[in-house]
């Protein structure tokens, strides 16, 4: 066996080794510098991430450049995590935060608007079904509630993710969890309301 | 639009429907392809700016150093002596210092050369440790 093949083989082993470790076992390694140990944290958690990232930006690239964007946050803030919560949760509190601060960034440059106004132009080329339309239209109202509303009723509605997951990722205990998800829910409908019948 | 919606709950139901409805989406092939490349890039940039640190305080201490070596030779040439006596015109920098040297150590009995060499021999090691770290390449 050649040296190449040698080094091919010790390294799908340390790859098949990496995939049978618990996060916080791969956190741990990471933070003694261990690079592979993050990207198999990566790989398992690309698809929550890219999600959460989604329901906040609204769009495929974005969200991509987002989840990108907490992934290196995550990698350069990796060694402060304590393990106090999953590190699942503690990536959906990482993705928030980038994108709630991208928005906002956004907001204070007037994007959000423009954005908005071409894809309205461009909803208006490409006629779908109404009540896709309308389902998509409620989904970006979300983005205009305050962050933190934002952040809790984005994880709520993820698949996957708990009530008690998504308190310790807001640092907030389960009661006030409570009051902000109907408080969310009575300024979100006042804002569909607006959106929706506004428009017609 | 408005009388499709005559009461809160028609509404609420829109809402609950559109939120929980979403479909999870699959995360695009190239997103741990590109996370891997920015970090890359990540640690590169982190070397460089340890890299950079480095050889700033390797440098401060070589300048902090040159200097601690041009305060020890003035003390010891003994320049209060120099300004007082003087030396005759027309020698050159080599009788300043050995006069001074001579001067300051007229009682001395042991070796200069040596006590030199020891100098210049530790000055030479700070000199190439410091080029070195100013090296500092990167490896993966």
């Amino acid at each position: 066996m050649t040296r190449e093949a040698v080094l091919d083989v010790s390294l799908v082993a340390g790859a098949d080794a990496l995939g049978e470790l618990s996060d916080i076992v791969l956190v741990r390694q990471c933070q003694s510098g261990h690079r592979e140990a993050f990207s198999e944290l990566v790989r398992r958690h690309q698809n929550l991430v890219f999600n959460v990232a989604f329901r906040y930006m609204r769009n495929k690239t974005a969200a991509e450049d987002m989840a990108q964007e907490a992934f290196l946050k995550a990698f350069r803030l990796l060694k402060g995590f304590r393990g106090d919560c999953s590190f699942a949760t503690w990536m959906y509190r990482v993705t928030s935060t980038t994108c709630l601060s991208e928005l906002s960034k956004k907001k204070r440059r007037n994007e959000v608007a423009l954005e908005a106004r071409n894809t309205e132009l461009l909803v208006a080329k490409t006629p779908k079904p109404e009540d896709l339309d309308m389902k998509e239209r409620i989904r970006r109202c979300v983005t205009r509630l305050p962050s933190h509303y934002a952040t809790a009723i984005t994880l709520y509605y993820l698949k996957e993710v708990s009530y008690d997951e998504i308190a310790q990722a807001l640092e907030i205990p389960q009661g006030t969890l409570k009051t902000w998800m109907f408080r969310a829910r009575r300024q979100l409908r006042k804002i569909v309301e607006k959106e929706l019948f506004s428009n017609e | 639009m408005n009388k499709d919606f005559k009461d809160w709950d028609d509404l609420d139901l829109l809402i609950e429907e559109a939120l929980a409805g979403e479909p999870l989406l699959q995360a695009p092939s190239s997103l741990q392809e590109n996370i891997e490349a920015r970090l890359d890039i990540a640690e590169l940039r982190e070397n460089e700016e340890r890299r950079f640190r480095i050889s700033m305080t390797s440098l401060l201490f070589i300048f902090v150093g040159a200097l601690a070596a041009a305060a020890l030779s003035l003390w010891f040439t003994n320049l209060s002596v120099l300004y007082s006596e003087g030396l005759s015109g027309g020698k050159g920098l080599w009788d300043y210092y050995m006069t001074a040297l001579h001067m300051s150590f007229s009682s001395y009995q042991g070796s200069y050369s040596f006590v030199g060499a020891i100098i210049f021999s530790i000055g030479a090691v700070v000199l190439l440790a410091a080029v070195q770290i100013h090296k500092m390449i990167y490896f993966d």
